[in-house]
Parts: C-alpha cells; structure tokens; sequence
C-alpha cells in the first residue's frame, strides 16, 4: 500500500476516475499498482514539489465546493470532471499548472502500466499492441522525395 | 593528466571523441565524461517508462521554469542520438545567414555533414518502408496540392520497431552510441559513464562517479564511484544546451561571458492527433515526411509516440481525453515544431544549487505559428480520411469535418492558454552562442571560448539561433569544426598546461 498518496488518497482516486475514466473499474491491485508507480515517480522529485502537488491535490477537493457545492470526492464522476475542466481553465495559472502536473502524473500511471509490459505502444487495452521486436513495415504509400 | 577532456558523449561528444582518434594514436590521452549509464544491446525494451526513466534527464519530464513546457533530452552513452529518431537533415542557407557568425556558411557545415550521413548510414527509406501513418500524410498534404518531403534517416538494419525514441532494441539507428564511439574507444580513448561532472575550473573538472543504483539499467561506471578532480590540457563542453550552460555558470564564469545563458531556443512542439474510422498501419519506422513552412515559422513531421507521451499531450481529461486513446491503433500523427527565434529573456540560468532552469516565454509569433500549424495539420488529417482530430489550441480540442469550415475561429491563438495546452521540445539550442566577442557572444565560430582557449563548447549550446530542422548533423558538423580547432591548437595548449 502507497505512504506518500496516503493522506490524500480518496481524493487522488476521484482525480483519476474524472481524469481517466477507466480507472472507474480498477481493482484494489490495480490501484496499488498505479499509485506505486505514481509514488515512484513523485519520490524521484525534490520535496518541495512533492509537497506542492499533494497540497494541490487537497486544495482542489475543496475547491469543488464553491463551485458545484460539494467537495470533489463527494461528486459524480461527470461532476468531477466538469470541476475540473474549469479549473483547466482557470486564469489562475497556479491552479492551471496544478491540474496539469497531477493529470500527468495519473495519465502515467495508467496509459503508461496497461500499456506496457513489452508491449511497447498499441491499441485498446484488449490488444493490438505492438511487440519491440516487430519486424514488418505497414501498406506504402508512395510520395515523391524532395530533401 | 589528460590531453583532452571531453564533456558528454552525445552528437557532439561522440563527433569530437572521433575526431581526436588521429591524437590518440599519436600517444595524447582523451576522455569522455558521460553522465548517464552504458546500456547493453538487451536492455533496450521498448517498454516505455522504464526506458524514458533510463535514457532521459528526469524520465523525459524536465520543465521550463514556469512549468508551461516540458523538455526532453537524453542522458546516456551516446546522449540524445540514442533517443532520436535519426533524422538528418542539413537548415537551409538562410539560417546560417540569420546566424551572422564569420566563417560559418551552408557549404561548410553541408560538406562535413555529408561526411558524418556517409558516416553513419544516412539514406532514404524504400518505398515499401513506409508505413501507413506516414503514407497518409504524404496524401493528406496531396489533397492540398502541398508536397512533402522525405527524411534521410541514419538507420541499419531497421526492422521497424518504431522505438526510436526509446532507443532502438535492434541496434539499427545510427547513434554515436553505435558508431563514433566504439571506433574511439577501439581506438584507445578512454569513456567513463555514470560521471556527472560539477564544474568546472582552470584545465580541470570536478567529477562525481555515481554508484549504480539498485534495480537500474546500464553498467557499473568504469571509474569507482567517488569525487574525482581530473585535469586536462583542453576541456571541451559537449552536454548540450542546457548541460553545458548550466555547468559554465555554476562553475562562476558568467561575470568573463555575459552573453553566458542567452539565446536559447527550442522548436517548440505539439503532437497532434488524427483519428480514422479503422485501424492504420503504425508498424515501422515513424518518421519519414516533413513539410516545412519556413514563411509561416513551422515545420511538421510525422511521428507516431506512445501511450503516456501521446495522452500527456493531448489536451484535456476525461471521457473525450480517453475515447482518443482508445482509439490508439487508428490514430495518425503529426508533430509540429514551431521555427522560434531567440529572444531576450528565453534563456537558461542556474538555482541556488547549480541546477538548470530555463526560462521560456511563447512569442506571439511562436504561438501564431504553432496555431497555424495546427490548422494546417487539422486539414491534412481530414485530407486523409481522418473522422476527428484532437486540436490543442481549439476549445474544445475536438474537431469533425463540420468545423472544416470553421477552422480559423475553432482552431485560434485565444485558446493556447499556457499550463492547459502541452507543448514539448526535444531540440535544445544555445546558451553558448558563436559570435565575435564576448560582447556579443560565448565562444568564437570554432567553440574557442572567449578569453579561455583551453576552454571550448561544441554542442548545440553554439547555435546563435534555432537551426529550424532538426538539428543533430549540424551538432556534429560544428562539433568537427571545434574538434578541427583543437587539434590546431593542442600543442600550444599543452605547453602551456604544462607551463601552468
């Protein structure tokens, strides 16, 4: 179980459903593999931005309340991702910067895992993935050379 | 002692290591300090935040001072040419014109980078090479009368994993990794990975050997870890823009070089998407088409990059966010690169602790160009069949065929809203720019610093301004002009290394 998202968990978890909204079906495995790669990642960070981003993340939950009424944890997932979409938007640039950073870091966490695992890039989770060692080039297309 | 120390082991690192085998052999010593790791052919898997963790300062996730763009660059046995797409392109006449260094001209950095292409396998891809998404382009630009060219790459053997940016797992591109190198380190210079190297003083350098940490890539450093001082007769700068400027600064030399940390520029890029009603050929190498629009200030590329990268630079969240990327083996790319000129205020400084930051500022004209990129993008994607685009700079960044009409207001500069949108760049250029004298610049047209002869630069930190291709051949085309000037100037160097 994940230490440094620990604090802020529920909220991180409502960030990832509005952000990606397959994370809505994640087991707890699954979630402990995410956030463990997300700890990772923010643990190879200097503090000071740790501490920015988990602030951000607390921040934002309560931030849901002057505009929906509820804090984001106590929100639909199409409510949340409304919140956030404004906030996105925000002319605070702060807050802008904030959503990006944390979009990152739960875009990694999931496109990065169910994607992985030797399967280099691919389509949807189902397959279609492409192996490192793929040797076959795709239909051509002819065009004229200039260069 | 060393004749000659060597900072950094990327296109300029490894061109200059090259160039220097001739001083070897003649009995001088030459070593190469690479601050990331030697990875083994096995190690290149593909995977691709195990990779981006291995071969790139920060994962690949360094930020410019105000968090509004993200910068990649390598850090590794061969630096960012293992994690290129290998591209080679030469800029046209007019940039180096615009550059304004005496003695630099097109026929100079042309002729010595037809040598490194030969060098390093440099050719056109086969017809039946290209794959699908790069094919699309090229007819999506024909609907619109528009032709693209073709990119010479610096592969042998591709067998099209398309992995590039990943380093390649079938040893086929072409990087100093592969070819300079190896022959220099055949040759007899000396290589030490894993060394980070602090500053740097009167002919010498302070050196940080890192332990491999448990669980990573790459070999043990060939040095024991620990703090070394290591002096040589001529130290030459090949970390990059940002490596080598930020290393100059913290080593105090900013008062003797006011110019120190100017003129940097990025090609600022976004990387778009277009999505097709079926899935397309993605398989095999992903760069082959560009089509440069010097009078609109861009140029786009065909690309095709992977889960998390693609998903972090889409606009947006959510539902519309991951249909996108669901939908990921219909996806066709674009990367756009915006020609941005140097300006003040874009440039690299150092923190309290000697760490790089970069300030950068969007231009109007950069955001001008990158928008006009995009629509121009938007209509090429459509031209080839595509049923919806993702848009950065729209609001909402969907677009269908219905907004063909409306494109100039869909797709518009109002909507590039900083820290909403994402915009990377992996050509780092300046900080050290070329020039006349330290008035006006940081070193002179061969990357003799001013005022320090023992000193050079040789790596992208000399552009005085963007090259506005990809800028790897002209790295190694002005790296063998310093490493030309060296080799004229050691003996004088060495006498007085020795006087001192």
């Amino acid at each position: 179980m994940s230490t440094l998202l620990a604090p802020v968990r529920p909220t991180f978890r409502a960030l990832a459903e509005a952000m990606v909204p397959a994370t809505q079906h994640y087991g707890a495995a699954e979630w402990a593999e995410m956030e463990a790669m997300v700890e990772t990642a923010l643990g190879a960070r200097p503090r000071a931005l740790q501490q920015q981003l988990l602030t951000f993340v607390r921040v934002v939950n309560l931030l849901a309340v002057p505009l929906s009424g509820r804090t984001l944890v106590a929100l639909r997932a199409a409510a949340r991702e409304r919140v956030l979409h404004r906030l996105e938007r925000a002319p605070v640039a702060l807050l802008r910067r904030g959503v990006w950073g944390v979009r990152t870091l739960i875009f990694m966490g999931h496109y990065a895992r169910v994607r992985d695992g030797g399967r280099g890039r691919g389509g949807g989770e189902g397959g279609g993935g492409l192996p490192p060692e793929k040797t076959e080039a795709g239909p051509s297309l002819r065009s004229g050379r200039r260069a | 002692m060393y004749d000659v120390i060597i900072v950094g082991s990327g296109a300029a690192g490894g061109t200059v290591a090259h160039a220097l085998i001739p001083l070897v052999q003649a009995g001088r010593r030459v070593l190469v300090l690479e601050q990331g790791p030697r990875l083994d052919d096995h190690e290149f898997t593909g995977r691709e935040l195990e990779m981006a963790n291995a071969l790139f300062e920060d994962g690949g996730g360094v930020l410019t001072a105000d968090g509004a763009m993200t910068l990649a660059f390598g850090r590794a046995y061969g630096g960012s040419t293992v994690t290129y797409t290998g591209t080679s392109l030469v800029p046209e006449p007019h940039v180096f014109e615009h550059w304004q260094v005496p003695g630099i001209t097109h026929a100079d950095i042309a002729e010595r980078a037809a040598r490194f292409a030969e060098q390093n396998g440099v050719h056109f891809l086969r017809d039946d090479e290209i794959n699908e998404n790069n094919g699309l382009f090229a007819a999506g630009c024909r609907t619109m009368g528009l032709e693209a060219g073709r990119f010479p790459v610096n592969t042998r053997g591709c067998k099209g994993s398309g992995l590039c940016n990943l380093g390649c797992p079938n040893a086929a591109k072409q990087g100093t990794h592969r070819v300079q190198l190896p022959a220099a380190e055949r040759a007899g210079v000396e290589v030490v990975t894993r060394a980070e190297v602090l500053r740097v003083g009167e002919r010498e350098v302070q050196v940080l050997v890192h332990a491999k940490p448990s669980g990573a890539k790459g070999r043990e450093s060939e040095w024991a870890p620990g703090s070394y001082t290591v002096r040589g007769a001529a130290i030459v700068l090949c970390g990059g823009s940002i490596g080598s400027t930020a290393l100059l600064l913290r080593s105090g030399f900013a008062r003797a070089l006011p110019r120190l940390g100017e003129r940097f520029t990025c090609h600022p890029a976004h990387i778009l998407v277009g999505e097709h009603a079926q899935p397309i050929g993605q398989s095999g190498f992903p760069k082959t088409y560009f089509l440069d629009r010097p009078d609109e200030g861009f140029i786009l590329e065909t690309c095709m990059y992977f889960p998390f990268i693609t998903a972090k630079n889409l606009t947006g969240f959510g539902v519309d966010h991951q249909r996108f990327l669901d939908a990921f083996d219909r996806l066709q790319m674009i990367l756009v690169l915006a020609h941005d000129k140097a300006v003040p205020g874009n440039r690299i400084s150092v923190d309290a602790n000697g760490r790089a930051v970069v300030h950068y500022t969007f231009t109007p004209a950069v955001r001008k160009a990158l928008v006009a990129a995009t629509r121009l993008s938007a209509r090429i994607f459509f031209g080839a069949g595509a049923v919806r685009v993702h848009a950065p700079s729209a609001d909402p960044p969907l677009l269908t065929r219905d907004d063909l009409p409306y494109l100039e207001t869909r797709v518009h500069e109002r909507h590039f809203l900083t820290h909403r949108i994402s915009v990377s760049s992996a050509h780092m250029m300046g900080g050290c720019g070329m020039g006349r004298t330290a008035a006006d610049s940081v070193t002179d047209a061969w990357g003799r610093v001013h005022g320090l002869p023992w000193l050079r630069v040789a790596d992208s930190a000399l552009f005085p301004d963007s090259s506005d291709v990809n800028p790897y051949l002209t790295v190694m085309a002005l790296a063998d002009r310093a490493a030309q000037a060296l080799i004229d100037d050691l003996g004088a160097l060495r006498a007085a290394a020795h006087a001192a």
